[in-house]
């Protein structure tokens, strides 16, 4: 019999700025589930049912797996290059079009705040706008 | 007028040979059983006296192709009182099992699983009154997983099973939760009910207990704030069912079953009287009051009983007053 | 020490499994983990409780045909029994590696039971005889027992752990997430449908071992092991029946048509 891998990844939960302890458990390299990690000091072993969740995605039916780009109006698998290009034209030709304010910039609960620093001063210092607000917000 | 032609001795032999048909011949066709058959109430067309008069007639085509000969759901009521003493649920079984290897199939509806969700627990197995359901490796999403299922040809769509499964995974069509939950318009969006003088209750009586007119008229229409709802067997009633109806603005819930012994499904009120003084402990434990959940039995003799027994449950429940659970202090409390 | 007794235990038994479930500690964590053989058995520890019967539960369900052993407390042990009983695992694919509980956590945890069947090696304790039944009710009015729960439900924020970490809940389409039973959208919850159904579910079909995984993960701190305990208490004294002492085969709910 091949040996077993079971395996506990301890890591922090992304849903929310709390960031409790997970044990995230895979078998076989796929992920079985969540446990909450008993003994972190923030969560103590408790979880939001968010947390509880925090795996579901990992292996959704529905999870993306390449950028889309829309098409004449449906969407169509497109490289990263494709996509990052798109999305730096447009948003600089309406910036340009219709001034920096045009634009707003929302942040996330899920992001680092290495990465929501990283927003904001796309959304200042580049665009040049102070519309940044965040996804708990909405 | 009976041809004669028609008439196999054949076939009377094999019912005779049969595991329960051996006394079918002993029949002395007095209509007792008749007389008793709580099915008979229902369904005029039902008569066990004929049945067992024409099979010991050797009436094969007749007795085989009806569709009463699967409507006898063994509630005994007339065995006691036959006075040749033969158990005649176990002649229709017989019956069937001469049917069944013709070729013949239990009619209408019978219970279903659904195999995504079934567990393979064995609750239901347990529970079956006519021991309908064995687990089985069953074909699931391209392989197979040990899941319930259902020999058509023994189940009485009663729902006792659907009451004990966990996960509902086992159901009746026209007695599913949803169904009764929408009977008692209790609909799944949350509603804190509008706060008035009268009681609100629910009643859920089984099919078979009403056993007068005036008792059925009653049911159909009940007074202010009380809701009257059907089900096969008052055992089809989920504990769960209790306790949900309670966070719908609901103050008090009564189930009405058949009298001990008189049960069509053998066993389903025991059941249902079991399982209410167990949501009834769990209540007490939270601080609600008992008999704001009650289980009460209308016997064949009681007829005309019905209105008294809701009468005296909307009583009690209006004493008690309305069911406040959410209260403003546990809120404030809380935070 | 105990810990060190277990640890050979585990090392010796490894030799004929395809691994050991147990916790893990390093670096002040405490995980579950899964030892095979061969593996170093130095970060192994005997931890606080934890629910270690869901960790094998859930791997053998995808992986049946696995021998495995497990370090197991006394309500561990108890709920792998009882799973058994509820067809959910088969009791031949597994060896239990037992136990006991020090008199503190007996303590805590009202147990009267605080160790397996049999021990690998350390000394059984004696258990806490529980009167939480009689206390409760002595102490509190039916009054006072309703603003009790009241106040101790309008905190539950539907985290769902109370279930998720329970070792017998096991159901694929679970009652408490299914609209027809539990209305959804309003915190706090107007009614505890939520809580009554999952203690019905649990203890009231004496699957409840008094582990008490459901209170440790609830974030809200619900004493809900006290509420099925007392449900525990009733199912005691009305059917002689306490969750996977025995190999029982059939709890009381499973002998309904008998006793009706």
């Amino acid at each position: 019999m091949p040996p077993i891998s079971y395996s506990v990844t301890e890591t922090v939960c992304c849903y929310c700025g709390v960031g409790c302890g997970l044990h995230v458990q895979t078998l076989d390299g796929k992920v079985l589930g969540v446990l909450p990690a008993r003994s972190h000091p923030v969560s103590q072993g408790k979880l939001c049912i968010k947390g509880w969740n925090a795996a579901e995605f990992v292996n959704h039916t529905d999870r993306l797996q390449t950028p889309l780009v829309r098409v004449n109006g449906e969407l169509k698998p497109a490289t990263w290059d494709e996509a990052l290009e798109l999305v730096s034209s447009k948003l600089t030709g309406i910036a340009q079009e219709s001034g920096p304010d045009s634009l707003g910039f929302l942040s996330s609960a899920k992001c680092s705040n290495e990465e929501n620093y990283l927003l904001q001063k796309l959304a200042r210092a580049v665009i040049g706008t102070n519309n940044v607000d965040h996804c708990a917000r909405l | 007028m009976i041809k004669t032609e028609k008439l196999d001795q054949a076939f009377v032999g094999e019912i005779l040979a049969e595991p329960g048909g051996e006394h079918l011949l002993t029949c002395w066709s007095c209509g007792t059983c008749a007389a008793t058959c709580l099915v008979r109430r229902y369904d005029p067309a039902f008569n066990p006296r004929l049945i067992l008069h024409k099979a010991g007639l050797g009436m094969r085509e007749a007795v085989l192709s009806s569709a009463e000969i699967w409507q006898c759901s063994a509630c005994d009521a007339c065995y006691p009182r036959c006075p040749k003493k033969i158990h005649i649920s176990e002649v229709m079984k017989a019956i069937r099992a001469v049917a069944i290897r013709e070729g013949y199939e239990r009619p209408g509806v019978v219970a279903q699983v659904d195999v995504a969700s079934c567990i393979a627990c064995g609750l239901c197995v347990a529970a079956c009154p006519y021991e309908a359901i064995t687990l089985e490796m069953s074909a699931h999403n391209g392989t197979s997983k040990m899941a319930a299922q259902v020999n058509r040809d023994l189940c009485m769509a009663c729902g006792i099973c659907n009451s004990v499964c966990l996960s509902s995974s086992i159901t009746v069509e026209g007695h599913t939760d949803e169904r009764i939950n929408d009977d008692l318009g209790l609909s799944p969006r949350l509603q804190l009910g509008t706060a008035k003088d009268t009681a609100k209750v629910l009643v859920i009586t089984c099919n078979w207990c009403l056993h007068a007119l005036s008792d059925v008229s009653y049911a159909m229409h009940p007074p202010e704030g009380v809701k009257v709802v059907n089900v096969p067997c008052s055992g089809r009633v989920a504990a769960v069912f209790l306790a949900s109806a309670l966070q719908r603005g609901v103050d008090g819930v009564l189930v009405v079953g058949c009298k001990e012994g008189e049960c069509h499904y053998k066993q389903g009120n025991a059941l249902e009287r079991g399982r209410v003084a167990a949501v009834q402990d769990l209540l007490d434990l939270l601080g609600i009051e008992r008999s704001r959940v009650q289980f009460a039995w209308l016997g064949a003799l009681d007829r005309g009983q019905f209105p008294k027994l809701v009468e005296q449950a909307v009583h009690d429940v209006q004493a008690l007053g309305p069911l406040n659970w959410g209260s403003e202090e546990a809120r404030q409390d809380a935070r | 020490m105990l810990v060190d007794e277990i640890r050979s235990v585990v090392k010796d038994k490894l030799e004929g499994l395809d691994g050991v479930v147990a916790l893990a500690e390093e670096q002040g964590r405490i995980t579950p983990h899964l030892y095979t053989p061969g593996d170093d058995l130095s970060t192994l520890t005997l931890g606080p409780r934890y629910p270690l019967a869901l960790v094998l539960r859930d791997i053998l369900k995808r992986k049946p045909d696995l021998r495995l052993g497990i370090v197991a407390r006394g309500c561990q042990e108890r709920a792998l029994i009882e799973l058994a009983n509820w067809r959910q695992l088969s009791l031949d694919r597994v060896v239990v590696i037992g136990f006991p509980c020090s008199a503190e956590l007996a303590a805590e945890c009202r147990c009267a039971l605080p160790y397996p069947n049999e021990i690998a090696a350390g000394e059984k304790v004696e258990g806490v005889q529980d009167r939480l039944l009689e206390e409760f009710r002595a102490a509190k009015s039916r009054e006072e027992r309703l603003a009790f729960w009241q106040r101790q439900f309008a905190k539950c924020i539907k985290c769902y752990g109370c279930r998720t970490i329970c070792p017998l809940c096991f159901c694929e389409k679970c009652a408490m997430e299914q609209e027809t039973w539990v209305t959804r959208g309003r915190l706090p919850v107007p009614f505890p449908a939520f809580h009554v159904i999952k203690a019905i579910h649990t203890a009231g079909m004496g699957k409840c071992v008094g582990c008490h995984a459901c209170e440790d993960a609830c974030p809200a701190n619900i004493p809900l092991s006290l509420l099925y305990a007392l449900l525990r208490q009733d199912l005691r004294s009305l059917f002689g029946y306490d969750a996977g002492l025995q190999r029982v085969g059939k709890p009381p709910v499973f002998k309904i048509t008998e006793e009706g």
